[in-house]
Order: C-alpha cells, then structure tokens, then sequence
C-alpha cells in the first residue's frame, strides 16, 4: 500500500526535514504523480522566499572565480546520473553522488583526468548505497595532503570508506581505521595497504553506531593506536532526529 | 555585453547545457546578486556565502543538461541550488544555532535595467505578502527556510509541539500564496 506523503511536502519544500527524511520523500515522490504535483506547487511559492531577502553585493572576483572553476571543467565528462535536483533526490542517489561529489572536489585537476577510468569504481560504490546512507569526509592532512576518504554508513549494513589518492607507505607498514567513542574507547575495524588506484573501497565490517570518530593512522605494528601517525580523520555526527 | 544579454532564461539554459561560458557569465551577472544575499543571509559570512555561491554555479554549469522547465524557471531552480548547499554548510557547521538577523543598512545592489526595476516590484510584493502572516507563522518559516532548522529543532527552538510547526508551515504557506495571487 502506498503511503502518501502529504503531511510532509510542507516542511520538505521548505528544507526542513532531515537528510533522510528528505531522502524518503524524495524516493516517493519520483513515484507518486499527486504527490509529486503537490509538491511542486508549494515550491513555487517557496521560490519566492529569496526575494524578501536584503540585496547584498558580492566580491567583484566572484564572477571571474566560477568562470575559472567552468572553464577547467570544460571538456571534462559530465556527471553519468541527472542532477539531483532536491524535488527528486533519493537518497540512494544521492548518498553515492555525495561521496563521489565529495572525492571529486577534492581530487587535483590531473587527478581528475584519471577519473575518466574510475567512473565506473564509482557507479559501482554508487550502486552499494542502496539505502539511506550517512557520509563523513576526511582530508590528508601534512605529508597525506591530497588523499581523502569518505565514511559511508548505510542505514543497513556494515560502514565502508571510499578512499582516494591513498599515498605509497613503506613496506612492513599499513593504513589502520580506528573508530573512537565518546567514552575513548577504541575500535580497531581494518588495516590494509594502499593498491594505487585512484579509488580504493575499504570494508569496516562493522557500523559506526556509538562511535564519534574515525581515524586512518599509519600503522607499523609497533607504536599504540593513540601514538601512531594520524593520516586523516573526521567526528562522526550523530544523526539529527 | 555578452552575446546572451538578449536571451531568456530558458535559453540561457540551453546554452549552459552546450557548455557557453558566456551563458554561465550572463546566468550569473542575472541571478548571482540574489544567490549571493540568499546564502548570506542563511550563513552570516560573506566568505562561506561566496564559496556555497561558487559551488551552485558550477553545479548548475554541470548538470544544466538535465534541467527540466516543469521543474520551475531557471531562477527558481538556481536558488533552490544555493539554499540547499547553504543549509548543508550551516548544518555541519553547528549542531544548533541561532537565527541570523537580518542586517540593518545593508548596502543596495547597484541594477539599472528594466528588469531589474520589475524584480524589485516582484521582491516588494513577496516581502509585503510575508508580513501578512501571523508573527508565529511567518517566524516558523523564516527559521526553517533561513535557518536552516529541521521540524523537530523547529519545535524545540520554538517550544511547541511538532503538529503545532507542521500547521503553522501549512497554513502560513497557504496564507502566502493567496497574498501573492491576490498582489498580482
């Protein structure tokens, strides 16, 4: 049966729902017509909210700076899927763009060439987030600058990380992902070396529940999980509702 | 002047879709002012307004391809870009905040076109049909468009119940709709 979502399109048109509570409506209305008609008529009123807004003058580099960023994507291939335009966004979709956008922001403008081959590493990561998922970023920091990883928590199933430009370790060391609680208690998921691809997808075999924090260190077997090089790392959220 | 000053919207559109700088350029002389008030107004800081700015134009640039006119005028479509990026950031950036105000004596955007001068009568009609709402419905929306807040924050900030933010959304939506068809 379905289940209309009537009650919801307000506060959906408005923002104000949850990133999964957005994600469901989304998925409904893709389906549902009423609905979605429904929807589409509060949008234009709410259209209209920015025009009660003050005028404001942006910076005069502003113009110059998004041409730039255009004109060093020009010729790069668009993205496979439509725009996740809010009004149809499903969370299966988006979850998986988010992570790509993610990496895809982060990656160097050679990198980006590179991507042409992983695009289909990424539909395949797009494709495992069949659910709702919730995602954290993490940014190489020192000699790690430019590497990344993405957290993704599907609302079933074990947590992975989607991770890019993983640098080249010594041999006899490893990258290990810790996750911590609020309590400090520490959780050793996965240790693993880097396979120099462009993307690597790493499987934590468990879920993030409890925890607040990830952690990738560089591992040589020797110093304590507290000691040991931070590679990257990011707080884990909790969810908003 | 570019060579789409003439063009619709629409066209632009079409335009951005074969991937015309141009077009960008013009999309943005048109539109960039409101985008940047929009997510200034949501962040309070110039620098992240700018950057939530920066990304919803070249998301645009990106999927201008798959713009579909049913799904509201270029404008419209654009600035859903910007709110949504813009509460994105406000969001990761505290886990609860307080309602920007909205600065006095800001400085006025400089526009000189017909266009322009037709928008501010559009802009003058919105703002005016927004303050005939009761306080507490026009304050529920202003929180959850411009603040970013989700319903059961709404609720907590607001100290009402859940139903209570939920009719106050519909009914003021409501409310604002029948004012604006009833200015133009």
């Amino acid at each position: 049966m379905t289940v209309h979502v009537a009650d919801e399109l307000e506060l959906y048109a408005l923002g104000a729902l949850t990133d999964d509570e957005a994600g469901r409506v989304a998925d409904h209305l893709a389906a549902c017509a009423a609905c979605r008609t429904a929807a589409a008529s509060l949008m234009d009123i709410v259209s209209a909210l920015p025009e009660t807004v003050a005028p404001r003058e942006p910076s005069a580099g502003l113009r110059e700076r998004i041409l730039r960023s255009a004109r060093a994507t020009a010729g790069a291939p668009r993205a496979a899927r439509p725009f996740p335009l809010r009004l149809y966004r499903s969370r299966f979709v988006t979850a998986g763009l988010a992570a790509a956008v993610i990496v895809l922001a982060a990656v160097s403008l050679d990198g980006r060439a590179r991507l042409r081959d992983a695009e289909a590493d990424t539909r395949e990561i797009v494709e495992r987030v069949s659910t709702s998922a919730r995602t954290w970023y993490m940014s190489g920091t020192g000699a790690f600058e430019g590497s990344g990883g993405t957290l993704i928590a599907p609302q079933r199933g074990p947590a992975f990380v989607l991770f890019h430009d993983l640098k080249p370790i010594e041999p006899g060391t490893r990258y290990t992902l810790w996750l911590v609680s609020p309590e400090g208690r520490w959780l050793r998921t996965v240790s693993f070396r880097p396979d120099g691809g462009t993307f690597q997808t790493v499987d934590l075999a468990t879920n993030v529940a409890g925890y607040d924090r990830c952690l990738l260190v560089l591992d040589s077997g020797a110093a304590t999980p507290a000691e040991a090089p931070v590679v990257m790392q990011s707080r884990i959220a909790p969810p908003s509702s | 002047m570019s060579d789409h000053a003439e063009d619709d919207d629409p066209t632009l559109m079409l335009a951005l879709a074969a991937q015309d700088l141009a077009a960008l350029g013009t999309l943005y002389d048109r539109h960039g002012r409101l985008a940047y008030a929009l997510a200034y107004r949501i962040l309070g800081e110039s620098e992240a307004a700018e950057d939530v700015v920066h990304d919803a134009f070249l998301s645009a640039w990106r999927g201008a391809a798959s713009y579909r006119p049913e799904r509201g005028n270029p404008r419209g479509w654009l600035m859903s870009i910007v709110h949504h990026r813009a509460v994105d950031v406000l969001r990761r950036k505290t886990a609860f905040r307080p309602a920007p105000l909205e600065a006095a004596g800001d400085r006025p955007a400089e526009e000189d076109t017909a266009a322009a001068a037709e928008r501010n009568v559009e802009s003058a009609g919105v703002r005016k049909a927004l303050e005939t709402l009761p306080p507490a419905q026009r304050r529920t929306i202003e929180l959850a468009y411009f603040g970013g807040y989700t319903h059961t924050e709404l609720a907590e900030l607001m100290g009402v119940p859940l139903g209570t933010v939920k009719g106050r959304v519909r009914i003021g939506l409501q409310k604002l709709r029948r004012a604006m068809e009833s200015a133009r």
